[in-house]
């Protein structure tokens, strides 16, 4: 029997799904828009068992999630930028010890304290590269209600399987808005459970992941003694060593490719109309839902417009973006920035087409008319030619 | 004086207070509870002794290896994660409080040892230390505080004396230095203990005592940075340095209440030692029982939709139960509800209430809702969305139907009605100004929640049910539905009757406007197209 519809919030999808991926424990500091996942989360987390943290701010939240996921125990953490920003320090040492955790950011108008409850896409790239120093990571962005239960499942799967932190990319629009959905239920998920390395606590040392066997975590307190740290290390011991310039190298390549050599497996992109599209749009969370509709009006008048949308936003959708660049004349990509994903855009297109960004930073959503009437000016040019 | 309010809960005395009696383990069984031998720290540093020493209370409480879990800052100090062989977190630098903070509660199992050199611990961990102390996780912290940033070359730190040289503060330092017990215990640390690298024993036990303590556990161990501290300030001599700490450290029974803790006199020993309820157990005894009281109902999960609506609207699909305009005409596009009015008025409920009931109904719907920063006041709008197909853009840029319960709600939002849409507000609270192309009609929804219902919170739900009586594919019954899953048992009747009595004054409007009155059929009949 098929769940039954019901209405819920964005911000409360997130966190069912996050119970539904097996998380057990929540640190967070309350910021609008987020702070319904942190309150849904101190109700529901004593129900299954688990712990709610409220923390004295977002960088001691950061760090007891990662403490949580040392412990063996599913962790996440909820914000908007201004505490993303305070994140951004462990993100980094996440990504370079490799603790599997997972980060909503349901993004406000910025910098600083901003736009507090306006939406907003600003936070983009210090997604990407927020934290100091290279690193990979992974970022997915919802846009309807049950993809924020159905991503933050797939959020906590890519964080397990890659030993990485995920970055969920919300909005103040998708975050507070309610629609009627029926969640997936537990038998309809695949849940990525945290092992052990299948090995003797002996030998533990002299076995190393591989780009394509990569070994989970330890739980400390288990059979195997860790040392975790974010100075560089030795992938063959876990050893700090900061010395061997190849050490160093081995470790910085290894922290990329376990992502980017896995790229056609984690990308995910949601492609409309873009057959016989000669203007094609990309866009993302909130926006792709004004997108979708400016592309609804077009082709009922005739033009023929296509939609992008990327599910996950880094690793970049390179390869579904090299199609679009065959297919059409013009991109455009309208986004709740200015050109913060369009440069990305440019230069996969590298030059195959026009390039066009609608950025908007006030703190209102993008309109399917704003959108629609580049379209109009695009489509005449095309005619003209 | 303990800074905390509710003291009561410090009230149990401890049971007691001197520190379990250590035997120190030999070389060999230190040796077989570290990974190596070899530390970057420099020849003559405490940081060995301080080491060693929680080896010795460990080993001497002989707590299981694979139980031990270290949590490390960043510094000299830090570096004690290499060295242990016991489960090991390199943390970044001033968060190994937190970091142990979610472990310990993700795994109570664990014995967690937080070490942090007085960088971490007072200057950019400050804040950890003290939420760590005030929430009182079972978590025992170790302070390497040599008084000075080592790693980086001897620069101050919070624990630098007034005075003290350093390569920050080279006229000496304008700043006083933290007592980082007092400090401490002033935050809510329920065992505070101070001792030296020069009394070993006493710090073994002092350490111990922290282990055995349930509780955030905090012990001040004075080291020894000969290379630094010493050589601007003290001696360079790391014999001499220790020989000083022997002559500054006082037994804290000797340590006059009141007499001002200096560079060359400072109590040790313990220093608090009270019985408070580790959070854990705090936090399983607070949710063994429901919540109480008017928190609960702030945000949290969507209530499921009652089952009378599930009913109504799911056996039923789309099938209108009403007459007027036919769900046929939803298909054709989409309806756009707003709801406005200050915070407080309940305008979220009453929004919700009819998302559900379009919900119930089969359709599509999106609701929404945007508020200003007052809690109480100002103006505030819930929109929502109804449509047969997939609703892509979520917002409301002109409302068929737009529903004003303050002055200040028609003010800012009544002009963002579309051309032949309806306008529904409160004749009691609002007055109307004519806007061209679209109906006004005020109902005194106020008057009637006071004077009829007896109750003016129930304002939100008469003014539904007038909003209901306007979208004539939308059956009483769901609507009823709707209002009966969201509210409180004990006031499902008044809600209903309001309800009701919102349909009534809504009735009597569309009949006054048949009879040649103000023409108020259209509204959310009509849908269009987007």
């Amino acid at each position: 029997m098929p769940q039954p519809r019901r209405l819920i919030q964005g911000n409360e999808a997130v966190a069912e799904g996050a119970i539904a991926a097996g998380a057990r424990f929540f640190a967070g500091y309350p910021i609008t828009p987020s702070t319904e996942i942190a309150e849904t989360l101190s109700r529901r987390m004593p129900e299954v068992g688990g712990s709610f943290l409220q923390m004295e701010d977002e960088i001691a939240s950061m760090g007891a999630v990662i403490g949580s996921s040392l412990a063996g125990v599913k962790a996440l953490t909820a914000t908007s930028g201004p505490g993303f920003s305070l994140m951004q320090e462990l993100i980094g040492y996440a990504a370079m010890a490799q603790v599997p955790c997972v980060i909503v950011d349901v993004m406000r108008g910025g910098p600083s304290t901003g736009l507090p409850t306006d939406p907003s896409q600003g936070d983009v790239m210090q997604a990407r590269w927020g934290t100091h120093g290279e690193h990979s990571v992974i970022v997915v962005a919802p846009s309807s209600v049950r993809e924020c239960f159905t991503l933050t499942v797939d959020a906590f799967n890519f964080s397990e399987q890659y030993r990485t932190p995920v970055i969920m990319l919300s909005d103040a629009v998708i975050g507070h808005m309610r629609e009627a959905v029926a969640l997936p239920l537990p038998e309809e998920l695949r849940i990525a459970e945290r092992g052990e390395p299948d090995c003797d606590p002996e030998d533990y040392d002299t076995v190393v992941s591989t780009i394509d066997h990569i070994l989970p975590r330890p739980a400390l307190g288990s059979r195997f003694r860790v040392h975790v740290t974010g100075l560089v290390y030795d992938r063959r011991s876990g050893a700090v060593d900061t010395s061997h310039p190849e050490v160093a190298a081995d470790l910085g390549m290894y922290l990329r490719e376990k992502i980017y050599h896995h790229r056609d497996a984690i990308v995910r992109v949601e492609e409309v109309g873009m057959e016989d599209a000669e203007i094609g749009l990309f866009a993302y969370g909130s926006v792709a839902r004004s997108a979708r509709a400016a592309m609804k009006a077009a082709r009922r008048k005739g033009i023929a417009v296509g939609l992008l949308r990327p599910i996950t936003l880094w690793p970049f959708p390179t390869a579904a973006v090299d199609r679009m660049a065959e297919q059409v004349r013009t991109v455009i990509v309208p986004e709740m920035n200015i050109r913060q994903m369009a440069w990305e855009v440019q230069a996969a297109v590298a030059g195959r087409a026009e390039v066009v960004d609608l950025g908007r930073v006030d703190g209102r959503l993008i309109t399917p008319a704003q959108i629609d009437e580049l379209i109009e000016r695009k489509a005449d040019r095309v005619r003209a030619r | 004086m303990c800074a905390l309010v509710d003291e009561t809960v410090l009230a149990r005395e401890p049971k007691d207070c001197a520190p379990p009696r250590i035997k120190p383990a030999s070389t060999a069984a230190i040796r077989a509870q570290l990974r190596t031998g070899r530390t970057v720290w420099c020849p003559g540093c405490s940081n060995g002794i301080i080491t060693r020493a929680i080896v010795d209370a460990v080993l001497g409480l002989g707590l299981p290896q694979d139980k031990v879990a270290v949590f490390a800052g960043i510094g000299c100090s830090g570096r004690i994660g290499n060295y242990l062989n016991y489960s090991t977190v390199h943390t970044a630098h001033g968060r190994a409080l937190p970091f142990a903070t979610g472990a310990k509660v993700a795994d109570s199992s664990l014995k967690v040892i937080v070490v942090m050199g007085d960088g971490d611990c007072a200057a950019i961990g400050g804040n950890h230390l003290i939420h760590a102390a005030r929430r009182n996780v079972d978590l025992t912290a170790v302070v390497f505080n040599n008084s000075i940033y080592g790693m980086t070359g001897g620069q101050k730190s919070p624990t630098t004396h007034m005075g003290d040289r350093s390569t920050t503060s080279i006229w000496g330092n304008a700043e006083p230095a933290f007592d980082l017990c007092e400090l401490a215990r002033a935050a809510g640390a329920t065992y505070v203990a101070r001792g030296t690298s020069w009394a070993y024993r006493q710090l073994v036990e002092l350490i111990a005592g922290g282990l055995v303590h349930e509780g955030f556990s905090f012990v001040e161990a004075m080291a020894v940075c000969h290379t630094y501290y010493g050589r601007f300030n003290l001696t360079a001599d790391p014999a001499k340095f220790l020989l000083a700490q022997k002559e500054h450290a006082i037994p804290a029974d000797e340590f006059e209440p009141g007499e001002p803790r200096r560079r060359d006199r400072y109590p040790v020993g313990v220093l608090s030692h009270v019985e408070r309820p580790p959070y854990s157990d705090v936090y399983a005894e607070r949710h063994a029982r429901p919540p109480e009281g008017a928190a609960r109902e702030t945000g949290g999960p969507a209530q499921e939709a009652s089952g009378v609506a599930q009913e109504a609207g799911g056996s039923k699909g789309r099938e209108p139960q009403h007459g007027g305009a036919p769900a046929a005409r939803l298909e054709a596009g989409r309806i756009e509800v707003r709801v406005s009015g200050s915070g407080g008025q309940g305008i979220l409920l009453a929004a919700a209430v009819l998302a559900d009931a379009v919900a119930a109904m089969g359709l599509e719907v999106v609701q929404t809702q945007s508020y200003g920063p007052e809690a109480r006041g100002g103006a505030s709008q819930a929109d929502v969305i109804a449509s047969a197909e997939e609703i892509d853009y979520p917002e409301v840029d002109e409302a068929d139907v737009s529903l004003c319960l303050s002055q200040a709600a028609f003010d800012r939002y009544a002009a963002e009605t579309r051309k032949r849409g309806l306008i529904l507000y409160d004749s009691g609270l609002v007055q109307a100004c004519a806007i061209p192309g679209v109906r006004l009609v005020g109902l005194p929804f106020t008057d009637t929640a006071v004077c009829d219902l007896g109750a003016k919170v129930v304002t939100n739900i008469v003014s539904l049910g007038a909003l209901s009586a306007f979208i004539d594919w939308l059956p009483p019954a769901v609507v009823d539905g709707a209002v009966a899953a969201r509210v409180p048992a004990k006031f499902k009747d008044l809600n209903l009757r309001a309800l009701e009595a919102g349909r009534r004054l809504a009735e009597r409007a569309l009949a006054e406007g048949a009879a040649g009155g103000p023409d108020v059929a259209g509204g959310a009949g009509v849908a269009r197209e987007r």
